[in-house]
């Protein structure tokens, strides 16, 4: 139980409550920082390729085209392997042949415009789900609740993505992360709650439930990321990153499980 | 040789036997037709400007004055004056009662007098009547003490929706909130839109802005101090009101007349009985009320003692159906004992009893859990105060806390996807003993000097930890129960000064030292009711503020108008803030989220009042800047708190058209709060992020409103008394800001957008106010 999940659930209340209140887009006049790059990569243990990606941020007034960097050199080593990717789309660079078993740490080396980026991640062991079944929350809608068993004293850290017909939800949604500090060796039943589009969740959708088993960096990581979507949150920063030398983004060698159900 | 020896004896002995002797004339002030006692009252002797008394918290006062025959007149706002000749021959009781004043509408003739805000010697005071709070026009049509001092100069609200207030760049866990000396520990209800103070009960309310006197401590920028009417002791009266959101009832009354008396007050929201009308599943399974209660009484046992037994409690929820909710409250217990020594030495002790809890309970599908936290403190409390003589009045006293905080404990059934977890409680002993003397030593200068030494200890039974850099535990020490696990001693000097200018101004200065070793763990926005109290310890140090002031005071047409200019500057240390993401809930080592550093604060208050006519009011304007530098947080640099409202701007007004109709208004202006927005983005898996630079390197909108409110007097006799208030909560409605979310156009995913949630638009509201 996060304290900012029950901020936000009062935030919830007075804004739902507050009958005479609104919201309104305002124009904001915005400094201009340099030019961040953006890595993000993962290695799991169900079969590859895997991705990397590297992109640069843009100011806030521009458009959401982010433009992808070319020509970097790529190295994911581990478990005895060095693997040097190829850049299969403009800044998407993928995997050869390897596949990420658990309890190895993996190490991502990114060369580009003479800088010099490294990450290490290790992978967890492996936690599967039991099932999916639903939750009828606020305002009548359907939330998807994901079984599992916690491995008693092993510290977990979990993260969730959602995906209707294999199209990706906007992932970045309450209980989206999930640690065990409060929870070593219980059977969780955990819901998701994702504060975006509901409209993808009708009847009929297959939806795809992805659990990663993440380690404490990466867990980090998402936690900071979903501070910063958060509504109103007090201080917002740049989630902690586990990539060296400067840029944004993140290198997660974590352990995946996949459920597939049918909405009722 | 022989002649000069006699004639040097004969003048000795000439002086000794023509040489003035002094006599004390002491008592209580009371109200005539109620018996309450008048706080701040002021008993002066006619031509002897230099003899005079200001009756204290308990109405009680004591002048001293040469032998002779003297005219003394007591007087008090709101009331008539009261001339009564006394024949100061040998020390003497009298109980003054004074007659209150039936209308405001005469300009009335006030000579400047002891005790008003020319003469009192520290600077950054603020009373506020009763009756100035009552007319103030407030959200949801209720009078409300913390929405109307912050009207007052150097205090700054959070803005719609916010509990806190800050004082002169302070925090909000910077205040100490005392109702009838026990501590408050959250002073709103339901996230800031009511105080947990029902004005029917209350009789006096001031604010210190850090210059508190030296029998206060324990937080750095204000004292608000609280007192509750005692309840007529001469008749029952039942008064209330009743509102479209909350209502309620006072009932007050003798237990012996004249000698003893109680009051009641009670009062509960019911907006969740409207949510409950609404279509919408989301709306009508909300639960949202509170309710308080004030409880009092008094026996006055002989003329030197009088015993008072109060209480306050509290509770708000918030939830939803069965499936959520979080609830919260105060509970506060008080019994005091006054004992009148003589004429010139009087004294209070208290047995103060005060908690603050928060349950937080879920409840889906097989998930249960309940988060409870909650602070308990026990304390001794003992004041004397020995009016010495004409130019002396010495306080002193001790003050002993026994704090017990349980930080968190979880209850969980065993399907429940969290485990049972109780973090051990803490304990922590805070002792001070004070001393302070108000010198007079002449009718110009006035001297305020005193000095506070406060112990705190922090004790086991229970596991200490040492951390490292990255907040890992290195240490673990086990105490055993009792034990002293760290101590703190801090002196804390108050010093003020006043300098006469003329019978209409004066020049105040001061300088003092507050600490505080209770901090409010809250990464928040307005403060959550579920922030956790954290004590000192061998990690956390007390913060210190020390600040100096100096300010002008003019009165201007003989009391009529009042004027004031203060300026002041703030310098704390050992400040706390947060590392990004930190854990604050139920986390046994929580104070390795914690992130240290220092502050400052400065500002320049301007204030001018009409206190007197068919149009009364005030105008205050505040110039400011608040900002911190914290280990760790902005690259190591300076950065404004989220408060640092640069213009704050309040004018009131209070207009008697006549016996029927009074009209009130008030306009706030702020600039907009301190916020971190960012500078860039860009995508991580699909989703758009945002990314920032500096803390709390922009502003939110400025901040403004109008309200108005209209009370008509209904009918009104001996025995019955009710009017309505008809009121309007923003009158233009504008929209202020309550956060901005940064986020993907919905209708243009390519761009980005600003949005900004506010609040309340207009929000009228109707109350129907009685008294018989």
């Amino acid at each position: 139980m996060r304290s900012d999940r029950v901020i936000s659930l009062i935030a919830f209340f007075v804004i739902t409550l507050s009958f005479f209140g609104c919201k309104k887009v305002i124009d904001v006049d915005l400094k201009n920082a340099d030019t961040q790059l953006v890595i993000t990569g993962e290695v799991n243990n169900r079969p590859g390729p895997y991705h990397v990606n590297i992109s640069k941020s843009v100011n806030f007034s521009s458009d959401n085209i982010f433009p992808p960097v070319s020509d970097a050199f790529v190295t994911i080593t581990g478990n005895g392997l060095i693997d040097t990717l190829a850049e299969t789309m403009p800044g998407d660079y993928t995997t050869h042949n390897f596949t990420g078993v658990p309890g190895f740490t993996y190490q991502l080396h990114v060369e580009t415009d003479g800088h010099v980026y490294t990450a290490t991640s290790k992978m967890p062991q492996a936690v599967h789900i039991d099932s999916i079944t639903f939750l009828e929350g606020i305002d009548n809608r359907l939330y998807p609740v994901v079984n599992f068993q916690d491995p008693p004293g092993v510290v977990n850290f979990y993260r969730f993505i959602e995906y209707a017909d294999n199209a990706s939800f906007n992932s970045i949604g309450e209980n989206s992360i999930f640690d065990d500090r409060l929870s070593d060796g219980r059977y969780i039943n955990l819901a998701l709650y994702d504060d975006n589009d509901s409209s993808r969740i009708k009847p009929g959708i297959k939806l795809t439930v992805e659990m990663d088993c993440v380690d404490e960096n990466v867990y980090n990581y998402f936690n900071g990321l979903l501070q910063i979507s958060s509504p109103g949150s007090p201080s917002p920063g740049n989630p902690p990153t586990n990539i060296t030398g400067g840029a944004l983004g993140y290198f997660s060698a974590n352990a995946k499980t996949l459920r597939v159900v049918e909405i009722p | 040789m022989k002649k000069g020896l006699f004639l040097i004896i004969t003048l000795c002995v000439t002086h000794l036997c023509f040489s003035q002797k002094k006599y004390t004339i002491s008592g209580t002030i009371k109200d005539q037709q109620t018996g309450e006692t008048l706080i701040g009252a002021t008993i002066s002797l006619v031509g002897n400007s230099e003899s005079g008394s200001v009756s204290n918290h308990y109405g009680f006062y004591s002048v001293s004055a040469p032998e002779n025959n003297y005219t003394l007149v007591a007087s008090f706002s709101g009331y008539k004056n009261d001339s009564i000749k006394i024949s100061l021959q040998h020390d003497q009781m009298l109980t003054i009662q004074l007659v209150p004043q039936s209308t405001k509408m005469q300009e009335i003739v006030i000579t400047a007098r002891k005790g008003d805000n020319i003469t009192q010697t520290l600077p950054g005071v603020q009373k506020i009547s009763i009756n100035e709070i009552k007319n103030v026009p407030v959200i949801f049509g209720e009078k409300d003490i913390l929405k109307t001092i912050q009207l007052l100069p150097g205090i700054k609200s959070g803005g719609d929706g916010s509990a806190g207030f800050f004082v002169r760049g302070g925090a909000a866990d910077q205040n100490l909130i005392l109702l009838d000396e026990a501590t408050v520990y959250n002073a709103s209800h339901l996230l800031g839109f009511f105080s947990t103070f029902n004005s029917d009960a209350i009789k006096d309310v001031t604010i210190y802005k850090g210059d508190m006197p030296a029998q206060y401590g324990g937080r750095l920028s204000s004292l608000l101090d609280v007192q509750m009417n005692d309840g007529n002791d001469k008749q029952y009266k039942v008064s209330g009101g009743i509102g479209l959101i909350s209502s309620r009832l006072n009932f007050e009354g003798p237990i012996v007349k004249n000698k003893g008396s109680f009051i009641i007050s009670a009062r509960r929201t019911y907006a969740d009985l409207f949510l409950k009308l609404s279509k919408d599943s989301s709306i009508n399974k909300s639960i949202l009320y509170f309710y308080d209660i004030n409880a009092k009484a008094n026996y006055q046992f002989g003329e030197k003692n009088r015993l008072f037994l109060s209480g306050y409690f509290g509770k708000d929820e918030l939830g939803y159906g069965n499936q959520f909710g979080i609830n919260w409250g105060n509970t506060t217990a008080t019994l005091r004992w006054n004992h009148i020594f003589n004429n010139k030495l009087f004294s209070n002790t208290s047995l103060i009893y005060s908690d603050y809890d928060y349950r937080i309970i879920i409840n889906q599908t097989s998930n249960n859990l309940v988060i409870l936290s909650k602070i308990k403190d026990y304390s001794l409390k003992s004041d004397f105060q020995y009016y010495q003589g004409i130019k002396n009045k010495i306080n002193f006293g001790l003050n002993l806390i026994n704090h017990i905080f349980t930080p968190g404990t979880i209850e969980a059934s065993e399907t429940s996807s969290y485990n049972p977890l109780t973090l051990e409680k803490k304990y922590a002993l805070d002792g001070s003993v004070y001393v302070s003397d108000e010198w007079t030593p002449s009718s110009k200068w006035k001297f305020n000097t005193g000095l506070r030494l406060t112990s705190f200890s922090i004790l086991g039974p229970g596991d200490f930890y040492t951390y490292d850099k990255n907040g890992n535990v290195t240490d673990t020490l086990t105490y055993s129960s009792g034990k002293i696990v760290k101590s703190y001693i801090s002196l804390q000097p108050r010093i003020a000064a006043t300098y006469q200018l003329n019978q209409n101004s004066s020049l105040k200065t001061s300088y003092s030292r507050n600490i505080q070793n209770l901090h409010l763990l809250s990464n928040s926005n307005g403060g959550s009711p579920t922030d956790v109290w954290l004590p000192s310890s061998n990690n956390v140090k007390p913060e210190i503020a020390d600040q100096i002031s100096a300010g002008y005071y003019r009165n201007i047409s003989r009391n009529r108008y009042e004027f004031s200019a203060e300026v002041y500057y703030k310098f704390l240390q050992n400040q706390i803030d947060y590392k990004d993401g930190a854990v604050l809930v139920a986390n046994a080592t929580v104070e390795s989220q914690l992130l240290f550093g220092k502050g400052k604060a400065y500002g320049l208050e301007l204030y001018a009042k009409k206190k007197y006519g068919k149009l009364t009011g005030w105008i205050s304007y505040t110039l400011s800047r608040t900002e911190r530098l914290i280990d760790g947080i902005n690259n190591d640099k300076w950065y404004p708190n989220t408060q640092d409202q640069t213009h704050n701007i309040s004018i009131v007004g209070m207009y008697q058209l006549n016996k029927k109709w009074t009209f009130s208004t008030d306009f706030v202006y702020n600039t907009g709060n301190a916020v971190t927005y960012p500078s860039g983005k860009y995508s991580v898996d699909g989703n758009t992020a945002f990314y920032y630079t500096e803390r709390n390197g922009y502003r939110m909108h400025a901040y403004n409103r109008l309200d108005i409110s209209a009370t008509l007097q209904g009918k009104k006799t001996a025995k019955f008394d009710g009017s309505w208030t008809f009121s309007v909560y923003n009158v233009y409605g504008r929209e202020n800001p309550y956060f901005v979310q940064f986020q993907d156009d919905p209708d243009d995913p390519q761009k980005t957008q600003a949005v900004q949630y506010s609040l309340f638009r207009w929000v009228p509201s109707i109350t129907y106010n009685f008294k018989f």
